[in-house]
């Protein structure tokens, strides 16, 4: 059995400015450092699927709204 | 900015930090604590061994021998190297967080579980290298590397010590490996 390695994609950085959050703000609503949130937003970092929720309520929208997996 | 020898941001560089991204307290803990080590470990083989001048001092692959009294004295100086460079280190580090946010999160622990994975295998590995230099000379009557007799207590006592400061430094140096990384 062969297993593809996938991407998981965010759209965090677009919903924040469109919220006028700064990182930090959004680190602290989330109970995360800035430095995550910035490693998140570059795509270096895969969240746990805790934080992952965490960021969408944040955000008040759903799960798939924020996140995409390829 | 803090870009050691201006190579800017690319994937081997591992000193570039963007100035809107500074880092966390756990990194700048790192960072710290490397240089405390590398100090520690400078201090190990000024000890212990000779061969090359450096700063001053030699030390190289050649280990010296030494009484049991001057032994334990070194021992003890480590400790109380190790002991007083990791408190200060902590101690600047504790106040710092208490001025800030959330102090560290679930990829700081991720972070550091790579690194403690990283020193381990520079445990199993120097562990085995050693086992096999005494082994190997034994078989042959003289030791592999020259100068870096492990049989008497000066050697074993280096040889132990090296790779606990030496496990040490990995550690530190993967954790700043892997935050730059990810």
């Amino acid at each position: 059995m062969t297993t593809r390695k996938g991407k998981v994609s965010n759209r965090i950085r677009e919903m924040r400015t469109e919220r006028h959050w700064s990182q930090g703000e959004l680190a602290e609503r989330v109970g995360a450092t800035r430095q995550t949130i910035n490693a998140i937003e570059q795509e270096k970092y895969a969240p746990s699927l805790e934080l992952a929720f965490r960021i969408s309520l944040a955000f008040g929208v759903g799960f798939e709204e924020v996140w995409t997996f390829s | 900015m803090f870009d050691i020898g201006g190579l800017g941001p690319n994937m081997y560089n591992i000193f570039y930090t963007p100035s809107r991204m500074n880092m966390s307290n756990d990194e700048r803990y790192a960072w710290w604590s490397l240089v405390a080590w590398i100090g520690i470990m400078f201090f190990l083989l000024m000890r212990f061994t000779t061969g090359v001048e450096l700063l001053g001092n030699s030390l190289g692959l050649q280990i010296v021998e030494q009484s049991a009294a001057r032994l334990l004295g070194i021992y003890l100086s480590l400790i109380i190297a190790a002991i007083i460079a990791e408190s200060v280190i902590a101690g600047a580090m504790a106040a710092y967080a208490a001025t800030q946010g959330v102090e560290s999160d679930e990829r700081d622990a991720m972070i550091a579980k790579r690194a403690s994975l990283a020193s381990y295998w520079f445990v199993a590995i120097a562990l085995n290298v050693i086992v096999f230099h005494v082994l190997a000379s034994a078989a042959f009557g003289s030791p592999l590397i020259s100068g870096l007799n492990l049989t008497s207590t000066t050697g074993i006592a280096f040889a132990i010590l090296f790779v606990l400061v030496g496990a040490e430094v990995v550690n530190r140096a993967a954790l700043i490996w892997n935050y730059r990384r990810s």
